[in-house]
């Protein structure tokens, strides 16, 4: 069996093979051809495509659950991607003052990811090395477990162009306009350990583990070049680019990603959301910037509001999720209908001068704080071709007079723009900004 | 208070106006819809069931339209009604009375004296916010938080004299911080004259007073500066509490149940706050350590729960099976 309609198992490069073989012989199971272990339940972590054989996999991004999505691409997977599952977001910051040691990391995190997008050990040799004596080259617990179309989708914060006015690996003069430093809203109550950031690492999957052990992986990788800043578990996809399928609900108990740009709509993301062939700096072109904030909701004062006034606070019905004055989730939003500062009213590109962003958020809960509330809330992702005229525009009408701000504080923040894709064998992230 | 509840209250009087205490006196053009007189029919009661949208004018999404007619109140919902205007006219005036001695003593640069009138200036204003919400921003204007203020605001109110008592220990400038706030205080004073009121309003108004307690006072972001988050906190309870007592006749009919449990709720809520009590004020919040304000916040969530029912219990088709309770 082939998991890929576009790569031939047998085209497995020498090294992958070993390291899946590896696994495989300390696992116990028998058979050595890509075909047999095809037909066991972790095929998709163990056979996989060859490298040019997977920057062909168009189809990766709308991957069957449990396979693998194509980590190569002209933009970056993770994006327009359909909405895994599962996220663990970090970021890190770089220790190193020396260039070139950034470059080698970020080359060795290419080569990781790509490994673990397809289903493999982070290194070779991976969780079982040759010589017992060494530690292994993997942490191992994606072992047996298909890549669960894993992306990994990387950032740069402004800290990493300039900390303080400080040039630090000479990028200063490259950095974006589009990625100016976000102002203070009104209502920000943002914690500084929870915000900002020099890179940003995006994992989803539809197993936690599976992004878990991708973020924790690309960590060991970085020891001593980079530490972890800050980082966030997500667990259930708040927003949906994929309009054919059901909208999940967020913790509010509203469908949320109802009016998001689809994924597959080209169109709509080349004109929103990618950073476009004439745009500058160059180094962008094909990539997008990205705006998350943790934005903690209360939501037991939320569950204590009638449900009349939590329709009117969002503009929608809440069991259907059709826009006020509507029939069906579908329906075109109403103006005339919407509640004075209903938030799809507020947010609504049609009153912020056109500003389209791709949401791509999560729901989470981090226990408890100390007074018996859940520390709940939404981890907002938003991506889009410049976050000025996006997030910014929104989030100003929105901190100012969004009824929902009385149900929610917005706890962290990082902008970051994440580079374009990598498609020739020898290129990796951010290459064309560091190359 | 957070910025948005007030601008939050004047759209919803334009647009919506089922919940809410709507000013006929405001000039706002958008704010004649909100002028008329609802009844608790015209609420969201028809909801519970759960209606789909689009299925006429008892779709759930009709809830945004304005149906802002309907019969007059009853006697006893007219009682209610009379009993709460008496009610906040009272705070209103006591607000205004202390924050007069408040801004004399700024003004006598007595940073001293001021500290002690500062909390009790509050406590009318405190247990009437969700009232005052109704007026465009006058909300905002006096009781803005500094967390609250984005890049280009101005700032005004009492928390832009809380904090220049107690952290900057400096009142230059604050005079006409004062005037501004005494000027803001008689539009209030003014503005509550003429304000309608409906049962179901004061209901959601002594809910939202406990979602004060609950998200503002409870994890001290109130008064960050003087630490006299349970003057607020108390006042906020007592507004509640007024609230409950004048309904509590309607509420009896639809759901006994659920009166005799406020009862009880309120009764814990005081008697824990009683703890904290010092003079003729409460501790400072930042003595009340991590484990005592979870102890508070069980108590609040006790009451904030049953409490959040009481505009669904006195809807005139409500009774006590229609309430989405897990208890009863
Ligand atoms: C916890 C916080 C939030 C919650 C619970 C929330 C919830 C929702 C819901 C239920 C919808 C309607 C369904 C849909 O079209 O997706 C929606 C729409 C939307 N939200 Fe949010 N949201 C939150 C924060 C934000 C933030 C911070 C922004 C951006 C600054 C934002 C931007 C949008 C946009 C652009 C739409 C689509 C509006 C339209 O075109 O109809 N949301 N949100």
């Amino acid at each position: 069996m082939s998991i890929d309609p576009s790569g031939d198992p047998n085209e497995t490069p020498a090294n992958e093979l070993s390291a899946a073989v590896s696994r495989r012989r300390a696992l116990g199971i028998a058979g050595i051809g890509a075909a047999t272990i095809g037909g066991l339940g972790y095929a998709g972590r163990e056979a996989v495509a060859g490298t040019e054989d997977r920057q062909l996999a168009k189809g990766g991004d709308s991957a069957p659950r449990g396979l693998p999505v194509a980590f190569r691409g002209e933009h970056q997977a993770g994006i327009a991607t359909a909405v895994q599952d599962r996220l663990h977001f970090t970021t890190f910051d770089v220790k190193t003052e020396n260039r070139g040691e950034l470059v080698s990391l970020l080359q060795a995190w290419t080569r990781a990811a790509e490994r673990m997008c397809s289903g493999l050990d982070a290194l070779d040799p991976g969780a079982f090395p040759r010589i017992a004596e060494y530690p292994p080259g993997d942490t191992g617990e994606a072992i047996g477990l298909p890549p669960s179309r894993l992306t990994l989708t990387i950032g740069f914060g402004p800290s990493l162009f300039e900390r303080g006015k400080r040039d630090r690996f000479g990028l200063k003069g490259r950095r974006p306009e589009a990625l100016a430093d976000l102002p203070k809203f009104a209502g920000d109550t943002l914690d500084p350990l929870r915000s900002g950031g020099d890179l940003a690492v995006q994992a989803c999957a539809d197993d936690p583990q599976v992004a878990v052990h991708a973020i924790r992986n690309l960590a060991r990788i970085g020891f001593g070049t980079v530490s972890v800043r800050w980082s966030q578990l997500g667990f259930g996809k708040t927003s949906s680019t994929t309009p054919e399928q059901q909208t999940p609900r967020n913790l509010f108990g509203f469908k949320d990603g109802t009016n998001n740009p689809a994924g597959a709509d080209t169109a709509a993301m080349d004109q929103h959301i990618w950073v476009g062939a004439e745009d500058n700096p160059a180094w962008m072109r094909g990539g997008s910037y990205l705006v998350a904030r943790r934005i903690r909701m209360l939501v037991e004062i939320w569950d204590r509001t009638s449900l009349a006034e939590q329709e009117k606070i969002i503009g929608r019905d809440k069991r259907e999720g059709s826009p006020a004055g509507q029939r069906l989730e579908r329906d075109a939003v109403d103006m005339a209908a919407q509640p004075e500062l209903a938030h799809v009213r507020l947010s609504s590109p049609d009153t912020n001068g056109g500003a389209t962003m791709l949401r791509r958020g999560y729901s989470f809960v981090d226990g408890s704080d100390g007074l018996g509330r859940l520390d709940a809330g939404l981890f907002f992702l938003a991506y889009q071709r410049d976050p000025r005229t996006g997030f910014v525009t929104v989030q100003k009408s929105l901190s100012k007079n969004d009824v929902l701000n009385e149900y929610i504080r917005h706890t962290g923040s990082g902008v970051y723009a994440c580079p374009p894709g990598v498609v020739a064998p020898d290129r990796w992230w951010g290459d064309t900004l560091l190359g | 208070m957070r910025l948005h509840r007030a601008s939050h209250r004047l759209a919803a009087a334009a647009a919506v106006s089922a919940l809410v205490l709507t000013v006929s006196a405001c000039g706002d053009d958008d704010d004649s819809a909100g002028s008329t007189n609802i009844t608790p029919t015209d609420s969201a009661g028809g909801s519970v069931s759960g209606s789909v949208a689009g299925s006429g004018s008892g779709s759930a999404s009709g809830a945004f339209e304005d149906q802002a007619t309907g019969a007059p109140l009853t006697p006893e919902e007219q009682t209610a009604v009379e009993g709460y205007r008496n009610y906040i006219t009272a705070q209103v005036a006591d607000s205004v009375t202390v924050t007069e001695e408040l801004v004399e003593a700024v003004k006598a640069d007595d940073i001293t004296k001021a500290k002690t009138l500062y909390a009790k200036s509050r406590i009318g204003w405190e247990s009437i916010e969700p009232v005052a919400a109704a007026f465009g921003d006058l909300d905002p204007r006096v009781d803005l938080r500094e967390a609250d203020v984005e890049d280009g605001d101005t700032w005004t109110g009492w928390h832009v004299l809380e904090k220049a008592l107690w952290e900057d220990k400096d009142l230059e400038g604050m005079d006409e911080i004062g005037d501004t706030l005494l000027d803001d205080l008689d539009e209030l004073t003014e503005s509550v004259k003429t304000v309608e009121i409906t049962p179901t309003a004061m209901a959601m108004g002594a809910k939202e007073l406990l979602d004060e307690v609950a998200s503002g006072k409870i994890t001290g972001e109130e008064e960050a500066f003087s630490h006299t988050d349970l003057v607020d906190f108390k006042a906020n309870l007592d507004g509640a509490r007024k609230v409950f007592d004048l309904l509590k006749p309607i509420a009896e009919r639809n759901d006994a149940d659920l009166v005799k449990t406020l009862e009880t709720e309120f009764d814990d809520v005081d008697m824990a706050l009683e703890k904290y009590e010092k003079g003729d004020s409460y501790v400072s919040y930042d003595t009340v350590t991590e484990s005592e304000r979870k102890a508070l916040t069980d108590v609040v969530n006790a009451l904030g729960e049953p409490l959040s029912k009481l505009a669904g219990a006195i809807q005139s088709d409500s009774d006590n099976s229609a309430s989405p309770s897990s208890t009863s």
